[in-house]
């Protein structure tokens, strides 16, 4: 570039000095031309004049020979080729010129034949005729060639002189201009772009030096300021990249970038901690897919990436490289070009662990909730009815108590005095056990180790009266499991079973109950069986309901069971029924947890 | 012409509330039997004539159904959706008879196709009143099929 620079100014240079030169030699050349040769047609001129003046008293006395000598002396001038003096009748008086080759070592003087004088005409450069007067008599006439030879030679020597001169003045001013001109330009503008390089090349505090006012010190000012623009912009640039990658590495959810067939290009720390990953080197023998702890979650996201272009708020459940594995919420989006073609995707991943188990706790907290407002609806409902009934019973005999006195009708009183007795009774017993059983759990006893073989023979032992009346045989296995509960309601629970057994024992001729375990699974199933009349297997879930009672005719408020599986969903275990159906008798299971179940060896 | 008598089949397994209804009935001349259920496979039974029930000369088609909801075994809304499905069943009109003010109650009776609901009053003079309209209003006045 320097060189290119340069190269045009000197050849800039040497052509203006050539022409300049030229110019010199043309103008010179015309006008010592024009000089010469009026100069030596003067001098042709005034030679003859002269001669005709000096000739006049030598003709006038004829002499010849002082002719002669005059005319030699004239031809000393070595412009003056040759003189002629004639009579006016054209008799050669004198003919003398200057011989050939005699031009440097002084002047010879010939006479001139007669073939000499007629090719005079064509070798002179002038010829210049005058008459020579004595008085107003023409006494001949003398003829003045003269020969451009010398000024010739002048004139060529004279353009040698002039065209070197300024040849060489030429080569001067083209050295002087040159140096002006790259002292003022060339290297100014090779300094500068040197400055531009070193910026172009990263040094952005790379600064032109302003040394006057002129064109190049403002385009080096106007780098300057550009320079200085783009520093600005480049420091901006850089602090605010500073940030964003502050911002990128210290974020807590993990940001990604991967190309479209699903390698990792770039992710934050929070991500590659998130996958369980030491550092950012170890992402690159991952595939995407390898993440998901479910194949149907990553097909579908990918997918739904393909079709839609993005996804919000994925949740899936995210396997990490130490095994384990944990719920993430993911949104993604493709990068494309522009012609739509996917350049790579990008997204976030935030754990979402604590979250989700928290909503699985909340889910679950609400599931019991309304359970257990349901549970409170259905009791409300059952209390206001069995609750009511007595109440019209008793409101209702009541009124014909009056009647059956006014009339002494004592047979039906008597009756419906028992009627109301019995509806009173039954209130009363109900208010009982409904007080009892909002107690189960609400008030807790002591937690206490009981082996099950002595909670289930004292709960025997209650019924026992019962149990005599009717003749029914008690099984009571042995080396039951110890529990650990409140003892006195779980003895309730057992002997509620019993009563009911007692209860439903219908006309069975050999009736019997048997108490024990049986292991079921890994769970020790605890049990009271009967060989009475059995359940309908379509009323299995009916029969634990408050108040519910299959037989109308049977005693008792339909609370022993309701109360009974209350007890054992207060001690966490789950209660059921088994029966083939009616005359095959019932089986009454229930289960505890394994922290309360201490198994025998 | 003999004059027809009436039929009623009563739901009730509160034997007490049982005998109030009779007694309410019983003073009433119209010729009528009341017959009573305890509960609602025993009502079923009868009304399909099935099992103790299968005598027709004994257990007649009742002219109208005096229900309790809450029955052991087979609930009253249970009977009222199987007496409602069937053709010939769902003609004979079913007063649902119960404790129960219970808004659900009532609702689930009337999508039932219940046609009536109607509430034990626990106070006596309301509850005989309560009878003797019920007698006047489906047994003497309204017309059976």
């Amino acid at each position: 570039m320097k060189g290119l620079i340069r190269g045009k100014f000197i050849f800039i240079v040497i052509s203006i000095s050539f022409l300049v030169c030229l110019a010199i030699s043309v103008v010179s050349y015309s006008f010592y031309s024009t000089y010469l040769y009026a100069h030596l047609k003067q001098k042709t001129e005034m030679v003859c004049d002269r001669l005709s003046l000096t000739l006049s008293n030598q003709l006038w006395n004829f002499s010849l020979h002082d002719c002669s000598l005059i005319i030699e002396s004239e031809l000393r001038d070595v412009d003056v080729l040759a003189i002629i003096l004639r009579s006016e009748d054209d008799t050669m008086y004198v003919s003398l010129g200057r011989a050939d080759g005699a031009r440097n070592g002084g002047t010879v003087i010939k006479s001139l034949k007669p073939e000499e004088i007629n090719s005079l005409g064509s070798s002179a450069f002038m010829a210049r005729q005058a008459k020579v007067l004595h008085g107003s008599e023409v006494l001949g006439n003398v003829t003045v060639f003269s020969t451009d030879r010398n000024v010739k030679s002048d004139l060529v020597s004279r353009m040698l002189t002039i065209s070197l001169s300024s040849a060489i003045i030429g080569v001067l001013i083209a050295l002087a201009l040159f140096i002006a001109v790259d002292r003022l330009v060339s290297s100014r503008v090779i300094e500068l772009s040197k400055v531009v390089n070193v910026f172009a090349g990263g040094n952005f505090s790379s600064r032109a030096e302003i040394i006057n006012r002129d064109e190049i010190s403002a385009l080096g000012k106007a780098f300057n300021q550009m320079a200085e623009k783009l520093k600005t912009l480049y420091d901006d640039l850089q602090s605010s990249e500073a940030h964003y990658r502050e911002l990128y590495d210290g974020v807590p959810t993990g940001l990604y970038r991967t190309t479209p067939d699903g390698r990792f290009v770039d992710a934050n720390p929070a991500l590659i901690a998130l996958l369980g990953f030491g550092d950012r080197a170890e992402l690159s023998d991952i595939e995407l897919a390898d993440l998901y702890a479910n194949r149907q979650d990553y097909d579908h996201w990918e997918s739904t990436l393909e079709s839609e272009s993005s996804l919000r708020n994925f949740e899936f459940r995210l396997q990490r490289t130490d095994g384990a594995t944990c719920w993430v919420r993911n949104n993604a989006h493709v990068v494309t070009d522009s012609e739509g073609r996917a350049l790579c995707y990008e997204g976030s991943l935030e754990d979402i662990t604590v979250l989700k188990a928290a909503e699985a706790e909340q889910k679950k907290l609400i599931a019991e909730l309304e359970s257990k407002n349901a549970e409170l609806a259905r009791f409300t409902y059952t209390v206001s009815h069995d609750l009511k009934s007595p109440l019209i019973t008793i409101k209702g005999f009541l009124g014909y108590l009056e009647k059956e006195a006014r009339e002494g009708n004592f047979e039906d009183f008597a009756k419906d005095l028992d009627r109301i007795t019995s509806a009173a009774d039954k209130m009363q017993s109900l208010l009982l056990e409904l007080l009892e059983l909002s107690r189960i759990g609400r008030i807790a006893n002591v937690q206490e180790e009981s082996p099950f073989e002595q909670v289930a023979k004292e709960a025997v032992a209650l019924v026992e009266g019962r149990l005599r009346e009717r003749d029914i045989e008690v099984d009571l296995a042995r080396g039951l499991p110890v529990v650990f509960g409140d003892i006195t309601r779980l003895r309730e629970a057992v002997e509620n079973l019993v009563d009911n057994a007692v209860k439903f024992m219908g006309g069975q001729e050999k009736p019997r109950i048997e108490i024990g375990s049986r292991a079921d699974g890994t769970e020790t199933v605890f049990y009271v069986r009967d060989n009475g009349i059995g359940i309908d297997p379509h009323y299995h879930s009916k029969v634990f309901r408050l108040f519910e009672r299959l037989d109308p005719n049977t005693e008792g408020t339909g609370m022993g069971l309701a109360i009974a599986e209350r007890i054992i969903e207060v001690h966490g275990g789950r209660i059921w029924v088994e029966s083939e159906g009616l005359g095959k008798g019932s089986t009454f299971c229930f289960t505890f947890p394994d922290s309360r179940v201490v198994k025998s060896e | 012409m003999k004059e027809k008598r009436f039929n009623v089949l009563l739901v009730e397994d509160n034997l007490d509330h049982a005998e109030l209804v009779i007694r309410s009935f019983a003073e009433h001349r119209l010729d009528k039997a009341i017959h009573h259920v305890q509960d609602g496979e025993s009502a079923l039974d009868y009304l399909f004539h099935r099992g103790a029930f299968i005598d027709s000369a004994i257990h007649p088609a009742p002219d109208v159904v005096l229900l309790d909801l809450r029955l052991p075994k087979v609930d009253g809304l249970e009977v009222l959706k199987q007496v409602k499905a069937d053709t010939d069943l769902r003609l004979i009109p079913v007063v649902v008879l119960t404790t129960s003010a219970a808004e659900i109650d009532l609702v689930k009776a009337y999508e039932g196709y219940a046609n009536s609901y109607l509430v034990k009053p626990v106070d006596f003079e309301k509850f005989a009143k309560l009878m003797h309209d019920l007698h006047v209003y489906w047994l003497d006045w309204n017309q059976h099929v």
